[in-house]
This record gives C-alpha cells, structure tokens and sequence, in this order.
C-alpha cells in the first residue's frame, strides 16, 4: 500500500550574487537563504516548521565565538518529524578539511569547493556535532544512535563533484519528507546544452509495502540521497549512468538508500529507461506522467519514487499548472532547453 | 480517469495432439477448442457469453479450420472482434497485414496470425480487406476498423516444437501462447489482442468513443527472453523484419477521417530478473505505457497487463484462495533456472 501522497512545494529561484557563483559557501549561503523565506514561489505565505516547510540552519567549519567563518554546512529537518527523525545536510568546503574529511557516500571522494548532500537518520537536530563527524548529530527522537546501533547517514553525495563555477540561479523545492534543489550554470546562451546540477534528499522512496523489517523503515519510508555530480544529460532517463543512478565514477551520479534497520548504504538505478521526448503528450496534448521506480544492484526491487514522476521534455524551473492550481514543479537537464525531465508533484 | 479494471482468466492448458500438430489448420482447432472450454483452469465453471468468457467461432475452408474468431461477453459500441487465421497453403488473396509485415502471399503457407476489428458485425472472409461486416456501429464500414493481422509465430509448426497452447481471456481483450520445447529453451509464440490499451483519457482525440483503443500485439519469433528489455521484440513493434514482433493500434478516427493503423513501442525498457522482488520477497507489480512508433506521443497503459519478476509462463499466482494473476512469459521450460526464467507479464485476476 502506497504511502500518503507528498505535496511537493516551489520555493523562489535565487539568483546567486556574482561573487558567489564559484565559491561553494556562496551556495550554501543561497541554500540557507532559500529554505528560510517567508514565501512560495507563488507568493503564497509559508511558515517554517508548518505545513511542508521545513527548518533549516546553517554554521561554518571554524566558529571562533561570536565569529562566524565561511558557511560549510547548512542542515535542516521537516516540519513534521516521524520516529526516524531525519535531517538533511548540505555541505562544501574551500578546502580540504586538514583533520578529516567527510564520510563520504558509495563511490564518492571529497573536493575543496565542490557541493555535497546527505541524509541521516536518528538525527537530533538541536545537537548539531560536525559535518566531518561519522555521526552529524548526537541521537533523535528514538534515542538510538550510539555503539553498534550508531547511524552515520547516507555519507555524502556530490550535487557539484567538481569545484563549482558559474552558478547563476538555485531552485529549490521541498515536501513533506524531502528537499531537492537544481543549480544552474549562467551559461544561458547555450540553449541545447546540458546546464543543470540537481540534488534530492530525504524519505523519498516508498517501498510500497508494509513490511517494515526488510522493505521499509519502521515509518513505512526509505531514506535515500540522489544526486547529479556533474551536468544532467539531455536524456538523463534513457540512461543507467546518470541522474537517478548511481554511477561508480567518484564525481558522478549517485543514488544511494540506506538499508532499513541498519547503517547499510546500498546504491540503486532507475528500474526503466525511457526514451521521452517534448513529443510525449497525449494525443490531446495532455500532460501524462509516468511514475520511477529504483532497483538495487542485484536487481531487486526497492520501491518508487515519492511523487517524482517522469514527464515530457521540459525546461527546469517552470511549474505546471491548470487553472489556479499548481500540478507540479520540473527538476530537470536544463533552465534553457526542453530536456528529459521529472515533476514534482504538487497535488 | 481510468477505465475499469479487467480481470484476466486462464484457460485450461491444452495439449496439441501429435496428429495436428504440424499444420496450422491443427493450432487453430487448438485455440477454438481452448476459447470454448467449459471450464478454467481451476475447474471453476465457464459460460460463454458470461463475465469473462469470449463466444468463439471458426471457418473452414474444405475440411481445414483457417479462421478462428470471437466477441467478448460484453460488446461495446466499438463492437469488437479478434480473429486467429492462418491457412496450410498460401492463399490467393493477401490478406490485410499489419504495417512492415508480410507483403507476399507466398510466405504465408502455416504461418498464425491474429488481428482485431472493430465495428464488426458478421464474418466474410479472412483475406477480405474488412473481415466482418460492419457491426453495432456502422459508421464506419472501410477496411481501417480492421487492424491487419500480424504473426503470432511466423514458421510452421512441428510436432516437435509446439506443445502446448496457453490462453487467457478478460472482459475485452484475449492473449495466447504456442509453447514450445525445452529444445528451444521453452521459448513461447506470443498474442494479445483486444481493448488491452487505456488512453487514460476521454477526449475523443486520444480514445475510441467507448474511452478505449484496440490493438494486437505479437512476436513472431518466440519472445525474446529478456523482451521487456529490447525496442524491437514482444511488446515493440520491429520495423525491419517482416515476420518478427508487431504492435499496433487502431488510432481513433478523430484523428484522421477514419482509423488508421499505427505502429507502438513500451515507453520504459526494464532490465528485470528474477530477484527483482523486494527484500521480504514481495513480487511487484509495474505498469506498462505505450507509446506511438512514430508521432512519438503517449498513447496509454497496457490495461492490467503489468511487468513484473522473471519467471515463467503459464503460472498463476494465488493468495489464499483468490487468483492474484497469471504470468504470461516468454520462458515455459518445465524445468526452473536463471536461463529458463524470462521477462514475464502480469495479466492481474
């Protein structure tokens, strides 16, 4: 049985200042400021920690008292907390850590000034330790998150796998259980080009089953962290190697779950590809979305994404609507050019 | 909005006897004996005419069945009909045939083939450009209510070779298989036709005026073992060969001043093995969407005609006491391995 329905929310594009479209703080800053506005997209009011909004804050590497250094981590938590107690954490520093680095997720390696997510379970938010920390916060709401019982997250994935360079615009979206963001490069003259970063974190997986000891956490949910690490292919869904799969390549794709119960990091793939073009309507012309479903490595079947549905050819950015209401949102290969692309659902 | 939910029911298997095993004429004394079976598969009754169970009826020419067609228990006003046809020798007409297949009558000597018609009334002649008469809706009464037929299997059976026909039937579509030999693998030569596609719409651009589309769907070869994988096998219309997989639909006639013949292709190509159940062993169950060949738009769903686990054909899936759905695959070796489980379909009860 399928879970609730997420309701996916449009936050304001933020246009990133030109000092910060190549400094991976700069992003994190818009990130911050992103998730603590007072509105949507559509000017409707929004409320952190009410409705869909989540709660988000941001510290730096190296706080010197009241010195606040460049941000490096800026984490959050959904309005409404389920026994597993998520949050999700962006992070990037300039550098390399010199003490240690980050965990990182299956495959993936710090870069100075790349962009990274990562989701953790049994995270206590009010007990932020350090994003190099095995452990990003102290234990949540179950209390267990110490010995063997200890959970370290997803470790992190790269949205930017590279040192991040001219980002000119941020979306970001959020839902019930998770966030998502896209980046996208200034180079707005290349029409036809991939232009896109994107990022999606938290319990977006429903395994469509109530077992709760080997398909589902014990919320029904599967925490997992998707991500695009370099620029979306134009038919990223026609792809095992892109966006929404994990490629083994250290600063591409990944999409990682972490096994229910456990502190398991198991990588997934989309179990279909498709071959969508702008073409791909109704003859009518309606809008027809088609739902993804992820598999492991030993093809067994994990779940479906919570309302993130493959659509026709879209620019990234745009929202669909009919009449008054919002349909969903595109996440997709490009703020530029119609190329494969998912919706957030939005109803 | 969609349709309502079809419920698939299984036939009982029957056995080609060794004696007309190797004709066509043989096989679609096969299939009518199976479509006009008293019972299913679980012994429980079957009415003809009532619930699921499809009237079927055949043509002979001489002593020698050539035709096999039928109507579902309840006929919409696209008045429907699927006919299974083939002849021992090559006949003298070309019969409609689908897009990309066989243009020649020579090639056709013991080749099954299967189409579907709408607005179909009484049967003429299986080489006739319109098989039937025009039916309950007679506005249309030229040969694009008829969908052409394509090849189910596309050389002569042998006594060796085909042993089994497979069938199943739903309110409004009905699907077979000639399964073969474990000297072939156990591959199987597979149909469906019917009202098996869901526009997911009522605009009379995208579906019939009954909300549905109809189509036949064939191999020609034995399905490919990984068929839910491949862009030009069971399922996905080949445009290359002549005699292998065909997928087509009558587009409605909105669309164009009367129907015409399409070709389609599944949207998604799934690489899915046995494994592919979740980690407490539950087996899923996935849509499958169609879309048109060449357009390329969305035409709609396989109408409770899902992908799920490889496995093998012919098995039916069970909780307690009630029929979950029956697996139609491209695998029925009696033996069970990894290379004697294959992409199987879902045909949900």
């Amino acid at each position: 049985m399928a879970l609730v329905r997420n309701t996916w929310k449009f936050l304001p594009p933020y246009t990133v200042p030109i000092v910060s479209q190549s400094r991976v703080e700069g992003l994190l800053d818009g990130i911050f400021f992103l998730f603590n506005t007072s509105s949507y997209a559509d000017g409707s009011a929004r409320v952190t920690g009410s409705g869909v909004a989540w709660s988000f804050y941001k510290t730096s590497s190296v706080d010197s008292g009241s010195v606040l250094g460049p941000t490096a981590v800026v984490y959050g938590y959904p309005a409404t907390m389920s026994v597993i107690s998520q949050s999700v954490i962006f992070a990037g520093s300039a550098s390399a850590p010199t003490i240690t680095l980050p965990s990182m997720t299956t495959n993936a390696s710090f870069v100075a000034n790349a962009l990274y997510v990562a989701v953790q379970k049994q995270a206590n938010w009010s007990q932020y330790k350090s994003w190099l920390s095995g452990s990003i916060f102290n234990s949540g709401s179950s209390g267990v998150n110490t010995g063997s019982l200890a959970r370290t997250g997803s470790g992190f994935a790269p949205i930017i796998g590279a040192s991040v360079s001219g980002i000119g615009i941020i979306n970001a979206w959020e839902c019930g259980d998770s966030v998502a963001i896209a980046c996208h490069t200034t180079s707005s003259t290349a029409t036809a080009t991939a232009l896109s970063f994107a990022g999606i974190a938290g319990g977006f997986i429903d395994p469509e089953s109530t077992d709760t000891t080997f398909d589902s956490e014990p919320d029904g949910r599967l925490y997992a962290v998707a991500t695009s690490g370099v620029v979306i292919s134009l038919t990223f869904l026609g792809s095992t190697t892109d966006f929404l799969n994990h490629n083994a390549t250290a600063a591409s794709s990944k999409l990682v779950f972490i096994q229910p119960g456990t502190d398991n990091k198991i990588t997934l793939n989309l179990l279909e590809t498709r071959t969508l073009t702008y073409l791909t309507t109704s003859n009518r012309g309606s809008l027809i979305s088609f739902p993804l479903y992820v598999k492991d490595i030993n093809n067994r079947f994990i779940g479906r994404l919570r309302e993130i549905e493959a659509i026709r050819n879209s620019v990234s950015g745009y929202v669909l609507r009919t009449s008054s209401s919002d349909l969903g949102y595109v996440i997709g290969a490009s703020n530029a050019a119609a190329a494969n692309a998912v919706m957030l659902t939005a109803i | 909005m969609s349709l309502s939910a079809l419920n698939w029911k299984r036939l009982p298997i029957y056995v080609i006897p060794t004696a007309s095993g190797s004709t066509v004429a043989g096989i679609l004394s096969g299939i009518f004996d199976t479509f006009n079976s008293t019972t299913y598969y679980d012994a429980s009754p079957r009415v003809t005419g009532s619930n699921s169970a499809w009237s079927f009826f055949r043509s002979f020419n001489a002593s020698a069945v050539e035709a096999v067609y039928g109507y579902p228990p309840t006929i919409t006003s696209m008045s429907q009909s699927v006919i299974f046809a083939g002849s021992v020798t090559a006949p003298l007409i070309l019969p409609k045939m689908v897009p990309n297949s066989y243009i020649t009558t020579s090639a056709l000597p013991n080749i099954l083939f299967m189409g579907v018609s709408t607005n179909s009334g009484i049967y003429l002649n299986w080489t006739s450009q319109s098989v039937f008469l025009s039916g309950s809706n007679s506005a249309v009464t030229s040969s694009s209510s008829f969908s052409g037929f394509a090849p189910v299997s596309n050389i002569a059976p042998t006594v060796t070779n085909e042993k089994f026909i497979f069938a199943w039937e739903c309110q409004e579509a009905v699907a077979i298989q000639l399964a073969v030999t474990t000297s072939r693998l156990g591959g199987a030569y597979s149909g469906i036709a019917g009202a098996i596609i869901d526009p997911e719409s009522t605009s009379l651009l995208d579906a019939n005026s009954d909300g549905r589309l109809y189509s036949v769907v064939t191999s020609g070869n034995t399905a490919s073992i990984s068929f839910l994988a491949q862009t030009n096998d069971f399922l996905n219309h080949d445009t290359v060969s002549t005699s292998t997989a065909k997928f087509v639909y009558l587009s409605p006639t909105e669309n164009f001043i009367t129907a015409s013949v399409r070709p389609l292709s599944l949207i998604e190509s799934r690489v899915i093995t046995y494994q592919t159940t979740s980690s407490s062993g539950k087996i899923p169950r996935v849509n499958n969407y169609v879309k048109d060949l060449i357009r390329p738009n969305f035409v709609g769903r396989l109408r409770e005609i899902k992908s799920t686990f490889a496995y093998q054909s012919g098995w039916t899936l069970r909780s307690a006491s009630i029929d979950l759905g029956h697996l139609f695959g491209a695998r029925c070796s009696q033996s069970l391995s990894v290379s004697t489980s294959g992409s199987t379909l879902f045909l949900v009860s």
